[in-house]
């Protein structure tokens, strides 16, 4: 399933800018998200992926222009992989708890912030890791964490699944056991699933639409994969010369030269 | 006597006391876990700048209509000295002696056999020993000197040649105390150079420093706890500029409001011998619902402070959450401090979280337990201090730092075994 013009706008950016301080570095996004929409953020580092994605979330209000939010729209968030706080003395399970209730009130008070020990441990064994219930998340790898967070998301049986590099830290299988997961999920459950990352596979394999950003270059273009996941697009948005390479499993993204002029 | 004998003495205070160190415990583990171990620190100072800031402002309103009524009688002695009557307005006439010849105040606990009223042989210093009204009547040795370090052997002294220099002492309302010639010589020659009423002298509602305290507290809580950190604006900055303002406002207005420094120690720091019914009543109160909160909310509390950017994106109401947290922290540390002190206050808002964390993950059981350890070390603090006439407060934080010491020794044993 991927969003089609039909179905339901679950977020709508109009005329937005983005940017830290009062400085946008991009103006004028216009786009919108739709249930079943699988929706890659891709460019350099520092092109402005994340802040486009919390202004979509509403966590950063936007410079200029309006966001808006279907209501009543549930969000299922795993951050950036960062060093996490060991003083918290949380089981794996609390954390995943904390990803709240999904679409039905569970209690009263605190209960109402944090999911069924039940439910988490069902989100739990959705990404293999019911046996780490128990254990400290301080105790655990950062690819487990990873994990941990995109059971977190879950639980809430999210309308949108925004993933910010999810798959930063894991190995190999373990990644691409995640993201299967993650479009298994979105096509059964018809979610929309908003992707940053810097792995141009994993939009390309995985994603409907891209939004390619560059804020030195102040742009943005978004527009369907196989629009946009050429050559010459990458290689202009990167600077490098990028070749995609079509396998059996899908495309794989490589760089096929030295640096452009002017760019290391 | 016994400890258990004199229960009647120790009763009272060693009941609010353990409430107030199961509020500072319950609070203690979010200011651990959050890594602000000193914003109890800073928020004691801030209550007491609050409570000095009452004082001034009934001081100097009290003052105005003083300085510019003719009819207020002046003693011929200095009345050629403008500067003098200034002096004396600013709690100077103590050491002469001021008696006031209105109708007294009464002392809240004067029929409290509870209180030992005997002023100790340092207490000279305390200003406004002629007109004590506050609540606890009970100076300590260096009880002067703020943070409770209240000493038991101050409650069974008797007032002493020394105390002379408390001129007023002919109007110390005690419930037990014999004044000795010196006293009664004190009140009889008392100098009457002021007639000013207490009122006039600007006697402090006793709300209203408290009151203060329980706003500067809870503003500074949330002003410490919002705080959105920055590249040049850092938490622990900000803790270590209002804990030093907050000290110096204290010391300087201190300055201007002499007289009734007693009175502000005495609101602010506690001395963790003697108290008055309702305070403890009040401590009480403030603790079961301290308590109850964290206990009910210890796990969004703590799940969602985990990672916060994560709650805000999935709709939790975070600022509400954190709103509580911080307005309960300076709630308990408002009331603990005048209570038993601010450095006991802080003890227990530190070891007990810390000795918590040893041993449990759980978040309600964390907060059950730090709570159950701050309870524990201000008994045990108090029964030290009884027992070998120790520090009242001293003993207390003594007790909290032992008890996260044995915890902590035991469970690296267990864990070499």
């Amino acid at each position: 399933m991927r969003g089609d013009p039909g179905s339901e706008v679950l977020v709508r950016l109009s005329r937005v800018a983005i940017g830290y301080g009062r400085h946008p570095f991009l103006e004028g996004i216009d786009m919108e998200v739709r249930k079943g929409d699988f929706l890659a953020l891709v460019g350099p580092n520092g092109a402005g992926k994340t802040t486009l994605l919390h202004t979509m979330l509403g966590l950063t209000a936007p410079l200029a222009g309006k966001a808006w939010s279907a209501a009543g729209v549930r969000v299922g968030y795993v951050p950036q992989r960062g060093q996490r706080d060991p003083i918290f003395p949380l089981s794996t399970l609390d954390v995943v708890r904390g990803g709240g209730r999904g679409g039905r009130p569970e209690g009263i008070v605190s209960r109402s912030l944090l999911s069924r020990p039940d439910k988490a441990l069902a989100a739990l064994d959705l990404v293999g890791l019911a046996n780490l219930a128990e254990v400290p998340f301080r105790e655990i790898s950062g690819g487990q964490q990873q994990r941990v967070f995109m059971a977190r998301a879950l639980v809430r049986e999210p309308d949108i699944l925004a993933l910010d590099e999810p798959t930063a830290g894991m190995d190999l299988p373990a990644e691409r056991d995640l993201m299967d997961l993650v479009k298994r999920l979105a096509e059964g459950r018809g979610m929309a699933v908003l992707l940053v990352t810097h792995q141009l596979w994993l939009a390309a394999r995985h994603a409907h639409r891209i939004a390619l950003l560059n804020k030195d270059q102040g742009s943005i273009t978004i527009d369907d994969v196989s629009v946009l996941m050429s050559p010459e697009r990458l290689s202009a948005l990167f600077g490098r010369a990028i070749s995609i390479v079509v396998e059996a499993e899908g495309p794989r993204v490589v760089l096929a030269g030295p640096a452009r002029e002017g760019r290391p | 006597m016994s400890f258990l004998d004199a229960h009647f003495l120790w009763l009272d205070i060693v009941i609010a006391a353990a409430a107030i160190a199961a509020a500072a415990g319950a609070i203690g583990v979010h200011t651990t876990l959050r890594r602000v171990v000193f914003m109890p620190a800073a928020l004691s100072q801030l209550a007491g700048a609050g409570v000095v800031v009452a004082f001034l402002l009934v001081h100097t309103l009290a003052q105005e209509p003083v300085a510019v009524t003719p009819a207020a009688p002046v003693d011929a002695g200095t009345s050629g000295e403008p500067g003098l009557d200034s002096l004396h307005s600013h709690g100077l006439e103590t050491q002469s002696g001021n008696v006031p010849e209105t109708e007294p105040l009464p002392i809240p606990m004067a029929d409290d056999p509870n209180v030992f009223a005997e002023p100790s042989p340092d207490h000279a210093g305390g200003a406004a020993t002629g007109d004590h009204r506050s609540t606890r009547s009970e100076p300590s040795p260096d009880h002067a000197g703020g943070a409770a370090t209240g000493d038991h052997r101050s409650t069974r002294s008797e007032p002493s040649p020394d105390h002379a220099g408390g001129a007023a002492t002919g109007d110390h309302r005690s419930t037990r105390s014999e004044p000795s010639p010196d006293h009664a010589g004190g009140a009889a020659t008392g100098d009457h150079r002021s007639t000013r009423s207490d009122d006039e002298h600007g006697h402090c509602p006793p709300m209203l420093p408290r009151a203060l305290a329980m706003v500067f507290a809870c503003l500074g809580a949330l002003l410490l706890g919002f705080v959105r950190e920055g590249r040049r604006v850092t938490r622990e900055w900000l803790l270590g500029t209002v804990f030093i303002g907050a000290s110096a406002t204290v010391l300087l207005v201190g300055g201007f409001i002499q007289q009734e420094l007693h009175d502000v120690n005495d609101v602010l720091f506690g001395n963790a011998i003697v108290i008055a019914s309702g305070q403890m009543l009040e401590a009480v109160i403030v603790s079961v619902v301290i308590v109850a909160l964290h206990l009910a909310l210890a796990p969004a509390f703590l799940i969602h402070a985990f990672d916060p950017l994560t709650a805000r994106a999935h709709g939790v109401p975070i600022r509400i959450l954190d709103g509580l947290l911080f307005l309960s922290m300076g709630v308990a540390i408002a009331t603990g401090t005048r209570v038993v002190g601010a450095l006991p206050e802080f003890a227990f808002a530190v070891f007990p979280a810390m000795t918590a964390l040893s041993v449990v993950r759980r978040p309600r059981l964390l907060v059950a337990v730090s709570a159950a350890c701050g309870a524990l070390a201000a008994f045990l603090g108090y029964w030290a201090s009884f027992v070998l006439s120790l520090p009242t407060g001293a003993s207390m934080a003594a007790a909290s730092l032992l008890i996260f010491l044995v915890v902590k020794g035991a469970v690296a044993a267990a864990g070499r075994r």
